[in-house]
């Protein structure tokens, strides 16, 4: 019984050394927080273009025309999804958008009036509707889960997509991150693992959801991190 | 006086922490970091491992929609041959 006790002791003991161990993403961490969603132009245009494009998400199949792309699988997935349990539609809408073929997006070049190059958009953040007709890259499949992890009744409270350094891939990826009720944060990439523990590979950059936008470079050196040109 | 120093902190000094742990950032402070994640490119891709899910399920489901996925990719080859 004593030896029992002890072992849990230390167990109850060492799961913050545990999880700092495994790199937990820092979902509580209130002192990350930036601005509201609306600050980044790309992600908030995004947003209120998916709002405009949700009733043709589920014209289809009444529809036929509107069956565009994944458009027909997309709503008979939804209409599954329902009678699942929360883990089984994270596990669902996960391998849904997994199974999508990956479309590198490109560099856009912006122009000022009089045609001289003003800079560059370097992400392309596409709405769930975008991402099921032409398909989308590795932000594109974090956003596309959270959209319709939205659609399934998720709180946006408990859902945000993290830019994250993959040191093994030495670049920037992006996952989806899911808040569970027992306070676990599952981690979901586009290779297809469910991270439940984090991951040691990352390091969290930014995140965002509908109302903010977090910064997580505080947490380590940033300079450490490559700059967008390499 | 002492307001007088907390204003010209504040505009000094691009970050404050408070003792609750909340940190306040200035505007200018917010721009330039909205501006370098925006540099920030996201591109990095990752080879699918071969993995099941864990629910049946979800496997069955995934199943069945693949299968619809195919009828449908055959009948609207049908129909276009047809045309």
């Amino acid at each position: 019984m004593y030896v029992l006790r002890t072992f849990c002791c230390v167990m109850l003991a060492s799961a913050p050394a545990l999880a700092a161990a495994a790199n937990a993403y820092p979902f509580s961490a209130a002192e990350d927080y930036l601005a509201p969603a609306e600050a980044l132009d790309g992600w908030a245009s995004t947003l209120a273009l998916h709002g405009a494009q949700q009733s043709d998400l589920y014209r289809c199949p009444e529809e036929r025309k509107a069956c565009r792309g994944r458009l027909r699988s997309f709503n008979k997935a939804m209409i599954r999804a329902e009678a699942l349990s929360a883990d089984e539609q994270i596990e669902l809408v996960h391998f849904y958008i997994n199974r999508t073929d990956y479309d590198d997006d490109r560099v856009q070049r912006v122009y000022d009036e009089h045609g001289k190059r003003a800079g560059v958009i370097r992400n392309h953040w596409s709405t769930l509707y975008d991402f099921l007709v032409e398909g989308g890259d590795c932000e594109d499949f974090a956003t596309a889960k959270y959209f319709m992890l939205r659609d399934l009744g998720f709180s946006a409270d408990d859902l945000r997509v993290v830019v994250v350094y993959e040191r093994k891939l030495r670049g920037y990826h992006a996952i989806l991150a899911v808040r569970r009720a027992d306070g676990s944060v599952w981690l979901l990439d586009s290779d297809n693992f469910i991270r439940r523990r984090g991951h040691r590979g990352y390091r969290y950059v930014y995140a965002m959801n509908e109302t903010s936008i977090w910064d997580h470079r505080a947490d380590f050196e940033p300079t450490s991190l490559p700059t967008a040109e390499q | 006086m002492k307001k007088t120093v907390v204003i010209l902190a504040t505009l000094l000094l691009p970050v404050s922490s408070f003792a609750d742990g909340t940190v306040a950032v200035s505007s200018l402070q917010v721009k330039e970091r909205i501006r370098s994640i925006e540099q920030i490119n996201v591109t990095a891709e990752k080879k699918q491992a071969d993995i099941a899910p864990e629910s049946q399920r979800v496997a069955d489901i995934l199943r069945e929609l693949d299968e619809d996925a195919s009828e449908a990719e055959k009948t609207s080859a049908d129909e276009r041959h047809s045309d």
